[in-house]
């Protein structure tokens, strides 16, 4: 059973409460980190790390603050670390990863949503990340911005170079030419 | 953007992460207690 009260010594913030709130942020950290990867294996590895990371500097969590804030940074962080040791172009420009889209269980994705998904993937990854995070997270952009670790500008700034690229390479003539798809026009407005 | 990464957020999620917390929460107690 798992105890109420952290052991003597236990890093600060370890204890039943925090694995709870963890366990409750992951179907969020999946989405972000599949956001970030377009495979949903090393999502899962990135989240698993990010679990470890948060479960042994839960001292450096303050109570009270935005916990998915850190979660987002601290995944954020390890993504990027990760691709610095792999030194190799991942950006995906041939859509490869994007296209493992379509094997994801019970699937069906209808042409338009695929169409953004594939203007969503040549995006550079500092604008998806601002993107996803304050429009499929709902963080806000001073949020974003301590996430990312850059201004709450640099943020807006990204947000919206990405929905202008996004507009263009989805061949609308603005926000109001999404097409007849709900789906589609549902996630740009929320974007 | 919620609708684009709804079958993500919609998957179940895998028990090795559950495991994973409760095996982290375990080895502080058994490090204490040596």
């Amino acid at each position: 059973m798992m105890q109420t009260t952290a052991p003597l010594g236990t890093p600060s913030g370890a204890d039943a409460e925090m694995r709870d709130l963890l366990l409750g942020a992951i179907p969020a950290l999946r989405a972000f980190a599949f956001s970030l990867t377009y495979d949903l294996d090393r999502s899962d590895d990135l989240v698993q790390d990010t679990l470890v990371r948060a479960w042994t500097k839960a001292d450096s969590f303050r109570r009270g603050t935005n916990l998915y804030a850190w979660l987002f940074t601290i995944l954020r962080n390890l993504f990027y670390s990760e691709q610095r040791k792999r030194k190799r172009e991942v950006e995906d420009a041939d859509g490869v990863l994007a296209g493992r889209l379509t094997s994801l269980p019970e699937q069906e994705i209808r042409v338009e949503m695929r169409e953004f998904q594939d203007a969503l993937n040549l995006l550079p990854y500092s604008q998806r990340e601002a993107l996803v995070l304050v429009g499929a997270q709902n963080f806000t952009y001073e949020e974003a911005a301590e996430i990312c670790g850059v201004a709450v500008g640099t943020v807006k700034s990204r947000v919206s170079r990405a929905r202008v690229r996004l507009i263009e390479a989805l061949g609308m003539n603005g926000c109001d030419d999404i097409g007849a798809d709900g789906l589609t026009r549902a996630a740009l407005d929320q974007a | 953007m919620r609708v684009l990464y709804a079958d993500v957020l919609a998957q179940p999620l895998p028990a090795r992460f559950e495991t994973l917390l409760a095996d982290l929460a375990a080895r502080q107690i058994i490090e204490e207690s040596s």
